[in-house]
């Protein structure tokens, strides 16, 4: 705490200058303390039970699943909800892509296969956030990487539909529920990511998505 | 206006005024205490494009032949030629499997119709090679002739772009005659050397002597050779 300049004790103290509004009674000392408080016990899930932090992660999962599940849903309020990213989501389904799509491959390709999804998932992810850092905009790499995870959802459903009922199936009825679910999951990203530029780079930044997905279903396809 | 501030209401008023050299040194990041080149900051300028300007030079690089420079604003960008990459190596391996699939159907005979791993990795080093260090030989080339040379970035640039081309050539590989394939393809490469020769030559070599342009040419002539050949026996079967 001591490392903190002089001038961010005075901003606690002063308050925001523009608007004129300042509460020069509120001690920084102890504005801190109460604060690192505050945020201790927010973090503190050391001495509850094991299935309770599972539950509260799950339950984190599914909430952020129905905001993909339903693209209709303002975007102001998914974007509320994704910028709290985590990784749990978007691993777990990432893993069962792969997993699918290698048990679908050749048995020599299979392990090949596992692995170029894997990297294509989180290296795609990465480059649409950097893409999107590039053209000016406001996506930090961690919340795209959510966003794009969660996003997998309905094509991962794809793949297993088609792993476990589809093999043997005329190539154009999977055309249709692979090309479904990449429309559902475009839809479901581009949105959010397009927000976070200005209107002029919007198609820029939500090309990338869109030639991401389509990789990938075809990959499925295929 | 800063006379009638507070001393406190200074230092707000600006991120540095005020602030000591020690706080400045601590807001950089890591990587940008090492080199700027590291950051993202230092590459915006080439993606400081929108939509309608990059639509704009796509539709130049398929129809290079109205006379207009590639870059009419001068400002180059490295957001197009990045994709195009990225979009030839994706439609590489889809129309190759999907050329496969309906050669198979014609000719009735067994080939791969699935996707090969390792013949994708091939095409992202293969495409890297033409995207990047090709530029750069001709660059360091350029560099050794003659004083005056293009820089780096816009050598990219208009390989990227000259490149565009090849992408819709992609899609044609669909059509089930070989002959037809090989026209798309030639007519591809001539557009893409057309705009190499358009954008380099005609706006930046000009002060070369002629001999060293012809040589310059006629490698880049025998590399975009060496590029379809490749895309059409090796990739597309």
């Amino acid at each position: 705490m001591t490392d903190y300049p002089k001038e961010l004790d005075q901003k606690i103290v002063l308050g925001n200058t523009n608007t004129g509004r300042s509460n020069p009674s509120y001690d920084p000392e102890k504005g801190r303390e109460s604060l690192a408080k505050e945020e201790q016990e927010k973090f503190d899930t050391l001495t509850e039970p094991v299935c309770e932090t599972i539950k509260r992660d799950l339950l984190m999962i599914w909430v952020k699943l129905t905001y993909v599940m339903v693209p209709r849903t303002m975007i102001k309020e998914k974007a509320k909800q994704l910028r709290d990213w985590d990784l749990w989501g978007p691993l777990v389904l990432c893993l069962l892509l792969s997993l699918c799509l290698s048990f679908s491959a050749n048995t020599d390709d299979g392990t090949l296969v596992f692995q170029i999804v894997f990297i294509i998932v989180w290296a795609g992810a990465a480059i649409v956030a950097i893409n999107g850092q590039l053209l000016g905009g406001n996506i930090s790499f961690f919340q795209s990487v959510c966003v794009l995870g969660y996003c997998l959802f309905p094509l991962t459903v794809a793949a297993f539909v088609n792993m476990m009922f589809l093999q043997f199936v005329y190539f154009f009825i999977r055309v249709i529920v692979v090309g479904v679910a990449f429309i559902w999951s475009s839809y479901s990203s581009v949105g959010f990511i397009a927000e976070m530029v200005v209107p002029e780079k919007k198609g820029l930044a939500a090309f990338p998505v869109f030639l991401f997905y389509l990789f990938l279903s075809w990959f499925i396809l295929l | 206006m800063q006379e009638f501030l507070s001393k406190e209401q200074r230092s707000f008023m600006s991120d540095t005024v005020g602030e000591s050299p020690k706080v400045e040194e601590r807001r950089k990041t890591f990587f940008e205490k090492i080199c700027r080149c590291l950051t993202v900051d230092h590459y915006r300028i080439y993606f400081d494009v929108t939509q309608e300007q990059v639509l704009g030079r796509i539709k130049k690089s398929l129809f290079p032949f109205t006379g207009q420079p590639l870059f009419e604003d001068g400002k180059i960008d490295l957001y197009a030629p990045f994709w195009v990459y990225i979009s030839l190596n994706i439609c590489m391996a889809i129309f190759g499997v999907l050329a496969r699939s309906i050669d198979q159907a014609f000719d009735e005979i067994d080939y791969e119709t699935s996707i090969e791993p390792h013949k994708m990795a091939k095409s992202y080093a293969f495409l890297l090679l033409y995207f990047v260090v090709i530029p750069a030989g001709l660059y360091g080339v350029l560099t050794l002739l003659s004083d005056e040379s293009p820089e780096y970035a816009k050598i990219l640039a208009v390989y990227g772009y000259s490149f565009a081309i090849f992408v819709p050539v992609t899609f044609t590989f669909l059509v089930p005659f070989d002959t037809a394939r090989w026209v798309f393809l030639i007519v591809a490469g001539i557009i893409s050397l057309w705009i190499l020769f358009k954008e380099l030559v005609m706006n930046g070599m000009e002060y070369m002597e002629e001999y060293k342009i012809y040589f310059i040419g006629g490698v880049q002539c025998f590399l975009h050779v060496v590029f379809i050949l490749f895309l059409k026996y090796y990739f597309f079967v």
